[in-house]
């Protein structure tokens, strides 16, 4: 009985686990703040040059990203749509020769404010950005 | 009877006794000198009025018999004036006997004789004009004007002779001083009372001396003067002879010597009409030594004045170097250097009216035979000259004078010339219509060119037509000349400048003034004609050619004309050309074709250029850089030149045409030679054709067609650049045509810069020069290979198409099988600025040997790494594209891809990464363990690849593999065994060094994955990134019959 006892208090403990565990990963982030132009420093930069990686996330899923480290310009930066899902974020990106958004790119977002928006890939890697004022 | 008559006899006997004794008494008794001079002396007086004086007057009739005469002996008179001879006249002896019984019962004057001797004669004019033969008092009678009548019956004057006269003039007025010298004449005439009669005259004069003082003195002398005049008067014709010998005649003006003892002799047989006032000729002779003029023929002095005339002239032969010597000497430095001479022959009519406004016209021929001669001026001697000409002249306001040439030859070393025609209006703007022939030994040219280091061998024969007018000549005005000729030489052999050889059997040339070929560009002036059997041409050891049978139609308008562009038309065919110049050689048989050079038709400021070329067979060589040979080629080809545009094509408007058979193309940086068995294909300003081409480059054989239009508009950036182009082939072997291109353009140099410096400067010259797809270009290139080798695979029924639209070159859906895989492949190449060009690939291999297309593809190893540890055949689709920088480099941040491979019973081979990875996962490590299928995916984004998680089933073994890495071979994977036991292992670290890489057990993640009913969400949404990665590449898979 003890025993029995001892296993479901066991049961509801992983249960509780679980579920503070999920809903920390399950946090929503409220898109509209990805709404806008996002930057970073190039992680191509170097000693000589420099420049930004750049994403921009557009209404209706759609986004662009471009890097002045490699001297190409918004109007010449390539596509990309978006979902945010709670905190997931997939940037399905588009081979232009096909015409296919067939790259897809998943990240969790771990901090989105007006400001700032920080996600982390299944792999660990960090990514920070700032929004560009425009 | 007997007695009848002497008693008759008797009587008249007495009667001329008793005449005699009245005439013995009447001479000698009643008029002796004594008595009669006296009288003279004393009448003297009142005939002249000058001192006169006489010896005797003597009556006379035995020393005259039987007529009486009168002789008046020293008859003088005094010069009346000073600054003269005493005497102005002195006449030693006069005789004069008349008939006095004719003159008494007939009234006849009957002068049988007046005997003049011994006259002596001095006739003075002073400075004012006074003679002082003035001795006659003034007549008191009244002039009588009416018409003189003749009282006599008869005049005769039988003999009247004047025995040396001596006579001078000297006329200070005038400056003029003449003396005569033994002047004898006698003169015979019976004239009736109608003056009908003859009379027949001789005179001689042993000297006449006249000199005429002035600026230009004159003087005359004459020795030896004959002349005799025999006429006859019938009514009111008169019909003589007029023979005057001067043998011995010299004149002078000033310091110029006309004539110095020349002898001149007239001999003139003429009628004369009185009443008419017309004299007749009949073969008239004038003589200047040995050069006689005979005319014949008729002039008349009609009352208006006019002078008709019709009269006939002609010489004797005469020897030009004797009438040149007759020319003063002062003229004859006018002949300084000409050598002259011949026989000359000239002969006339002068025909027509003679007054002040009136010339009659002359005719004349003239013929000069054996004729020689030559001119300083000139490095030729004539020789065997002959002139047969004729000319009619006619000085009269408004005709037209005209000269014939018949014929005119000569010879000149071993040449000879030959001219012949016609001039109008000679005395005005000559009009000529000439021929001229010629056979030139061209060695006897070299002193014309004397100038010149020129060689000449050969002969030349030309046969020359000219008609044209004087003025047009001189004013150039071409279009009014009439020129046609034949030039052919024989066994020419040039050397110009000991560097220029020139060899031809026979050359010649044919040319036409206006020219009669029909241009349809523009109106041709001058048309010429060339062949020969064969020309050698050497230059220096720069060039030379040999020509066979060759043939030039040339046509060439105005050229003077600098108001309009000048066109030139030229049609040529030979039998072979052949022509070496440096390195450079060329063989062609048969060419032939035509180049014409005129003013645009649209605007006749801008020249227009044609050519046309065809041979049955061309070989050219440029050293060992490339080798062409063809059999039949033939070119058209055009330009107009347009001055308002900019750009060069538009400024010439090129058309281009080229058709050739059985061509071949070695160039030295080719490694294969490049057969054409047949291509034709024509460019116009506006398009471009290509059709039945065929071009075999060593293992490859395709032909090429299609057509390109809208090439002035893309030119001038007003529409697209549009065509399609078929590119069709039994077999390509790709590597052979990209070792053709390989390197193309780019020179190998030997250099001491250092790896970096080149380096460097290689990328300097990249940036400078992507390729740069041009905009406003819409082609087409649609390709159909049966067979194509590329690398090892032999690819067969390949077909898609290369198109460039709009910036962006597209090979689209290429599509083909080999022995490895069906194959299709999308590719594209984009230049949007010099720093920012696209390239991307869509590329699909279905069936194919995974050998074979890591062999493909070795990049494809970098992507999935793992791929070269399998064997067999697999599905492979790969989707890639990157940005990169003017000088190629990627630019990392825009590379995007994504592959997906499926395979079926495939073999793990043994490797050293295998062993790493068997080891802590327990594989039985085979030499070749089988694999039941696989189905990967993996996406590249900037530089990183992700490995989505796929199953791979080997022998008892399940594992699923997945990861991340860098192309810097960085490793993050994941390999995680679902069977026969639960372990995962992580790779991590540089692949470079595969020591220095973790290998480490972790955590399984993958368990539940290919169990439905326990995915967890992740597990669901990595499974549904794999498909949504595999139908986007597949998406643009085409079906094999699409393919074909």
């Amino acid at each position: 009985m003890l025993k029995k006892r001892f296993l479901q208090i066991a049961f509801l403990a992983l249960v509780a686990i679980a579920v503070v565990s999920c809903s920390e990963k399950s946090s929503d982030f409220d898109e509209s703040l990805l709404i806008g132009k996002w930057e970073r420093p190039s992680p191509l930069s170097d000693e000589e040059s420099f420049g930004y990686e750049y994403y921009r996330y557009d209404i209706g899923g759609i986004g662009v990203t471009w890097d002045t480290y490699d001297d190409v310009t918004e109007a010449e930066a390539q596509e990309f749509k978006w979902t945010l899902i709670k905190s997931d974020l997939t940037l399905t990106h588009k081979i232009e020769t096909t015409d296919q958004y067939g790259i897809p790119k998943v990240y969790t977002v771990i901090k989105l404010t007006t400001t700032e928006l920080v996600y982390k890939d299944d792999f660990g890697i960090t990514y920070e950005f700032t929004k560009v004022e425009e | 009877m007997k007695k009848a008559l002497k008693i008759a006899g008797i009587s008249l006997a007495s009667v001329f006794g008793i005449v005699l004794i009245v005439a013995s008494v009447a001479v000698y008794v009643v008029f002796t000198p004594k008595r009669l001079t006296p009288i003279v002396k004393k009448v003297l007086p009142e005939i002249v009025t000058c001192e006169s004086d006489l010896k005797k007057v003597e009556l006379t009739f035995f020393s005259t018999f039987p007529q009486f005469g009168l002789e008046l002996d020293d008859v003088c008179l005094i010069n009346p004036m000073q600054g003269a001879n005493d005497t102005l006249a002195f006449v030693d002896e006069l005789v004069a006997t008349l008939d006095v019984w004719a003159f008494l019962t007939e009234n006849k004057v009957q002068l049988n004789s007046f005997y003049l001797k011994n006259v002596t004669a001095n006739v003075f004019v002073d400075s004012c004009g006074k003679a002082n033969y003035d001795i006659f008092p003034p007549s008191e009678s009244v002039e009588d004007t009416s018409a003189f009548v003749n009282p006599f019956d008869l005049i005769a004057i039988d003999a009247v002779e004047i025995e040396n006269l001596y006579a001078t003039y000297n006329d200070l007025q005038n400056g003029v001083m003449a003396s005569v010298g033994q002047f004898s004449c006698s003169l015979d005439a019976q004239l009736s009372a109608q003056f009908d009669g003859k009379a027949n005259l001789q005179t001689s004069i042993q000297t006449i001396s006249a000199k005429l003082v002035g600026e230009n003195p004159i003087l005359a002398d004459i020795s030896n003067l004959k002349l005799d005049i025999d006429a006859e008067k019938t009514v009111d014709i008169v019909d003589g002879k007029v023979i005057l010998s001067l043998p011995d005649v010299s004149f002078k003006m000033g310091e110029s010597v006309f004539l110095d003892k020349r002898n001149i002799c007239l001999e003139i047989p003429l009628s004369a009409s009185l009443d008419s006032l017309k004299v007749s000729l009949q073969k008239a002779k004038l003589a200047l030594e040995n050069h006689e003029i005979v005319l014949s023929g008729n002039a008349q002095y009609c009352e208006n004045t006019d002078i008709a005339m019709n009269v006939d002239f002609a010489t004797n032969k005469w020897v030009i170097s004797e009438v040149l010597s007759l020319v003063p000497e002062e003229y004859a430095s006018l002949l300084d250097g000409v050598e002259v001479d011949g026989d000359l022959l000239l002969q006339g009519n002068v025909d027509g009216i003679y007054n002040d406004s009136t010339f009659p016209k002359i005719s004349a021929q003239l013929l000069l035979e054996n004729g020689k001669g030559c001119y300083e001026g000139i490095p030729y001697r004539l020789r065997d000259i002959f002139a047969d000409l004729s000319a009619d002249v006619d000085l009269n306001k408004g005709a037209l004078s005209s000269a014939k040439i018949k014929k005119l030859s000569a010879k000149t070393g071993t040449s000879t010339l030959q001219a012949s025609g016609v001039v109008n209006d000679l005395l005005g703007n000559l009009h000529c219509d000439l021929q001229l022939m010629g056979d030139v030994n061209l060695p006897e040219l070299k002193p014309l060119l004397a100038d010149m280091n020129v060689q000449l061998q050969g002969r030349t024969k030309a046969d020359l037509n000219a008609r044209f007018a004087l003025d047009d000549v001189i004013n150039l005005n071409l279009k009014k000349i009439c020129a046609s000729g034949n030039i052919a030489l024989s066994n020419l052999d040039v050397v110009y400048e000991d560097s220029m050889f020139v060899k031809s059997p026979d050359l010649s040339l044919a040319f036409s003034l206006p020219s009669k070929r029909e241009n349809k560009l523009a109106e041709e002036l001058i048309e010429a004609k060339i062949s020969s059997s064969a020309i050698d041409f050497v230059m220096a050891e720069t060039l030379s050619a040999k020509i066979e049978a060759a043939n030039l139609d040339l046509g060439i308008s105005n050229i003077l004309d600098t108001t309009i562009i000048p066109t030139l038309a030229c049609n040529f065919d030979m039998q072979h050309l052949s022509a070496e110049m440096d390195t450079i050689a060329a063989d062609v048989e048969k060419p032939s074709g035509k180049i014409a050079f005129s003013p645009s038709s649209r605007n006749k400021k801008n020249p227009h250029l044609e050519l046309e070329y065809s041979s049955e067979s061309l070989a050219a060589a440029m050293g060992q850089f490339l080798d062409v040979k063809t059999k039949y080629i033939k070119m058209v080809a055009s330009t107009t030149y347009n001055e308002k545009q900019d750009n060069a094509y538009l400024k010439w408007n090129p058309t281009f045409g080229i058709d050739f058979n059985d061509g071949v193309v070695q160039m030295a940086s080719l490694p294969h030679k490049v057969q054409i068995p047949s291509i034709k294909f024509n460019l116009t300003p506006r398009d471009l054709y290509i059709g039945d081409s065929r071009i075999i480059i060593a293992d490859s054989d395709f032909k090429l067609s299609g057509h390109a239009t809208n090439i002035r508009k893309f030119i001038n950036k007003k529409g697209d650049l549009i065509g399609t182009f078929d590119f069709v082939s039994d077999k390509t072997n790709v590597n052979q045509l990209l070792d053709l291109v390989s390197g193309f353009g780019v020179e190998e140099e030997v250099s001491s810069e250092t790896t970096a410096e080149v380096v460097e400067k290689e990328e300097a010259t990249k940036e400078d020069n992507p390729f740069m797809v041009p905009k406003g270009v819409d082609l087409t290139l649609n390709t159909k290979i049966k067979k194509a080798i590329f690398g090892d695979i032999l690819a067969e029924n390949l077909g898609g198409k290369l198109m460039v639209k709009n910036g962006v070159a597209i090979l689209e859906q290429m599509g083909f099988t080999c022995d490895a895989a069906n194959m299709q492949l999308t590719a594209m190449y984009r230049s949007d600025r010099k720093n920012h060009l696209f390239a991307g690939l869509d590329f699909h291999l279905l069936n194919i040997d995974i050998k074979q297309l890591i062999d493909m593809i070795p990049d494809i190893d970098t992507i999935v790494p793992m791929l070269k540890s399998f064997e067999g055949r697999a599905e492979f689709h790969l989707a890639a594209e990157t940005y990169m920088k003017s000088n190629y480099d990627l630019k990392m941040s825009t590379l995007r891809g994504a592959a997906a491979i499926e395979g079926k019973d495939l073999v793990l081979l043994d490797s050293e990464t295998f062993a790493k990875i068997a080891k802590p996962l327990m594989f039985n490590r085979k030499t070749r363990n089988l694999v039941d299928s696989i189905s990967v995916e993996a996406t590249l984004f900037r530089n990183e690849v992700d490995l989505y998680p796929f199953v791979m089933s080997m022998d008892k073994y399940s594992a699923v593999v997945g990861g991340r890495y860098d192309l810097n071979q960085n490793y993050n994977a994941h390999i995680e065994t679902l069977s026969p036991i639960r372990l995962a292992l992580r790779v991590s670290g540089n692949a470079a060094n595969l020591d220095d890489m973790n290998f480490d057990l972790v955590k399984t993640k993958y368990s539940d994955m290919y169990k439905p009913e326990k995915r967890n969400a992740l597990q669901e949404r990595t499974l549904a990134l794999k498909k949504l990665i595999s139908d986007a590449l597949k998406a643009t898979v085409k079906e094999s019959s699409e393919t074909d």
